[in-house]
């Protein structure tokens, strides 16, 4: 079990607002609970576009994609969505193996999540 | 209970008021004692210098009249000295002792004393006190013996004795006044002792009561204590301990919990399995289960859909504990229902997806692999959910059976049915399908290396060739020495099938 870090930056204003999320380190059973609380806390202030970077995250387990599976269906009724950039190639695998490249969007970088937003 | 720490409190309070009486009453008593005794010796030494000082004066000034013969005189003087109360006799004597006046009127004139000190009193030259003879109940008497001398002859004496009576009644009187002042002492003494004692008393009441309230059980109780001293200090580390108490208890409810919720699991879990292998005609059927500490939810099972059919199935649930088996649960049941309806391996996915999407929670999802075996034919027809890709070893290679899938419960159906793709492999004999869950390819040793999937292949690869519980048992051994001592964090699942 490692550790998670998580950074939040916002980009454009009002209702085109994005939240930026990067996280670093290991999302597993032990650092989920963070964030879920970050997602949480995102969604119940109708901050619904996210785009979460995962190029300094190393290792993502069952628990972490549970974790976006769970907040994906709230956040697209909000009429909003979680664009992923810069997988690694391991937690690329994982996202394949399992079907979620087909269920969440993963875009090559910053600008093209960006755009697909609007 | 009460009473008995009411008790315990009266008596440190009692004991603290004896005590300090008691020390009161002994200082009260020493100083008495010494007081009176100081005091009796002063007045005795007084009464010795007043008599001789008066024996004196009436020796002077009855020289005289002792001279001149004038008894009348001497008389006078012996009778004024007796008004003094503490003056039992006075009396005046000649040369040889004989007695010239005597304040007793039944002493006659020319009677002669002959006892001790009477005798000794009239052979003194000198002024002489005496207070080893005579006595009465008050005590000694003081007898004072005045020569008068006329130049160096000794031509009578004079003599009085005094009473210790006077001594008795200031003595009395002294005791009564130290007597009282002690007594305001006492009670000036117990009535301070009983406010000290009772400003002390009232915190420690407090602080017990606080004991017993957090000791009942209140850990939420803080004990409020004013004072700022040894017992206010005492209550703030009692204050703290609680807190630290009730963080531990919380953190051992919080444990215990979760073991129970473990152990229920891991019952569940144990029922979900398969307790034997099925006969298939013309193939072997092996299959390895490890769980680990904290249950993932791996299940795998076998399913007898007609005579010529068998299904393979296995499966890894996302969630850990408690809600993790209960998807587990779930899903096989859903499944197996599918399964025994009907349908290729594609076919009976789906609806299981449909069904199972409705039930699970939300954020918990079910990788699955199904393969039916048609006996007679040796075709495999397979689909996954998610699952990883079971190796196929044939003719001494080994490939993966890749097929995309999303894994069951994340969608309803419109995106799993066009991601799921189905396929049918032919079999012939020798070749080993081998089915695992992420437990083996992410088994991980000290240095944080993954067991990984080429290591497996590479097993199977080297003992393909051995019966497939030697093979098997191959595996599980490599994954053992691989692991060593790093606790298992995942199920182990394989199940394997060869064809003779």
């Amino acid at each position: 079990m490692g550790t998670l870090d998580i950074t939040k930056e916002t980009k454009l204003s009002g209702p085109n607002e994005i939240a930026i999320i990067n996280i670093t380190g290991s999302l597993d059973a032990h650092t989920a609970p963070q964030m879920d609380e970050i997602l949480s806390e995102l969604v119940h202030n109708k901050k619904n576009k996210l785009l979460v970077n995962f190029i300094h995250l190393e290792y993502i387990s069952s628990a972490g994609m549970g974790l976006f599976v769970g907040w994906i269906d709230t956040i697209r009724d909000q009429g909003g969505d979680i664009h992923m950039i810069q997988l690694k190639p391991n937690v690329m695998k994982v996202f394949q193996i399992l079907g979620f490249d087909k269920i969440f969007k993963i875009f090559k970088n910053e600008k093209d999540a960006i755009d697909a937003f609007l | 209970m009460n009473e008995v720490k009411h008790q315990k409190r009266k008596s440190l309070k009692t004991r603290f008021i004896v005590m300090v009486s008691m020390l009161i009453c002994l200082i009260l008593v020493l100083v008495g004692i010494v007081i009176n005794n100081q005091v009796r010796e002063q007045v005795i030494t007084q009464m010795k210098k007043r008599g001789e000082a008066l024996a004196k004066n009436i020796a002077a000034n009855s020289m005289e009249a002792l001279l001149t013969g004038d008894e009348l005189s001497l008389g006078v003087y012996v009778d004024k000295i007796i008004e003094e109360p503490s003056i039992i006799y006075a009396m005046i004597l000649d040369d040889h002792g004989r007695v010239i006046t005597h304040s007793n009127l039944k002493v006659k004139k020319g009677f002669q004393f002959e006892d001790r000190i009477s005798l000794k009193s009239v052979n003194s030259e000198v002024p002489l006190i005496q207070d080893d003879g005579y006595s009465d109940e008050f005590g000694d008497y003081i007898d004072v013996t005045m020569p008068m001398k006329r130049g160096d002859s000794k031509i009578g004496l004079v003599r009085i004795g005094f009473s210790q009576q006077e001594i008795e009644t200031a003595s009395t009187r002294l005791r009564n006044t130290i007597f009282i002042i002690a007594c305001v002492g006492l009670f000036g003494g117990i009535a301070i002792t009983w406010v000290l004692v009772s400003r002390v008393i009232k915190p420690l009441r407090q602080l017990t009561r606080g004991v017993e309230i957090v000791g009942s059980g209140n850990l939420d109780f803080r004990i409020n204590l004013s004072s700022q001293d040894e017992l206010g200090q005492l209550a703030n580390s009692f204050n703290t301990m609680t807190g630290k108490l009730k963080t531990a208890q919380q953190t051992l409810i919080e444990q215990e919990r979760l073991k129970h919720e473990l152990q229920i699991a891991q019952q569940i879990q144990a029922s979900l399995l398969p307790r034997e292998f099925p006969k298939v005609e013309g193939a072997d059927v092996q299959a390895f289960y490890r769980a680990a500490k904290e249950v993932g939810g791996d299940y795998f099972d076998f399913i007898n859909i007609s005579p010529t059919q068998i299904g393979f199935v296995i499966a890894d649930v996302s969630g850990k504990g408690v809600p993790g088996s209960l998807g587990m649960v779930v899903t096989r049941s859903i499944f197996r229902m599918q399964a025994l309806t009907g349908g290729t391996a594609g076919e009976v996915l789906t609806r299981t997806n449909e069904l199972v999407y409705q039930e699970i929670k939300r954020g918990i999802f079910v990788t699955i692999f199904y393969a039916i075996l048609d006996i007679p034919l040796k075709r495999l027809n397979c689909a996954s959910a998610g699952h990883n890709p079971p190796v196929l070893f044939h003719k001494e290679m080994t490939s993966w059976i890749k097929l995309d899938g999303l894994a069951l419960g994340v969608d309803k159906g419109p995106i799993f049915n066009k991601t799921l793709k189905e396929n049918t492999i032919q079999l012939t004999p020798g070749d080993i399908f081998l089915m695992y869950t992420d437990g083996v390819s992410e088994a991980m040793n000290l240095k944080s290396e993954e067991f990984g999937e080429n290591r497996l292949a590479s097993i199977v690869r080297r003992a393909g060739s051995l019966p497939l519980a030697e093979c098997l048992k191959l595996v599980q051994k490599e994954i053992e020495q691989f692991v060593g001592n790093v606790p298992q964090s995942d199920d182990i699942t394989i199940v394997g099938l060869k064809v003779r």
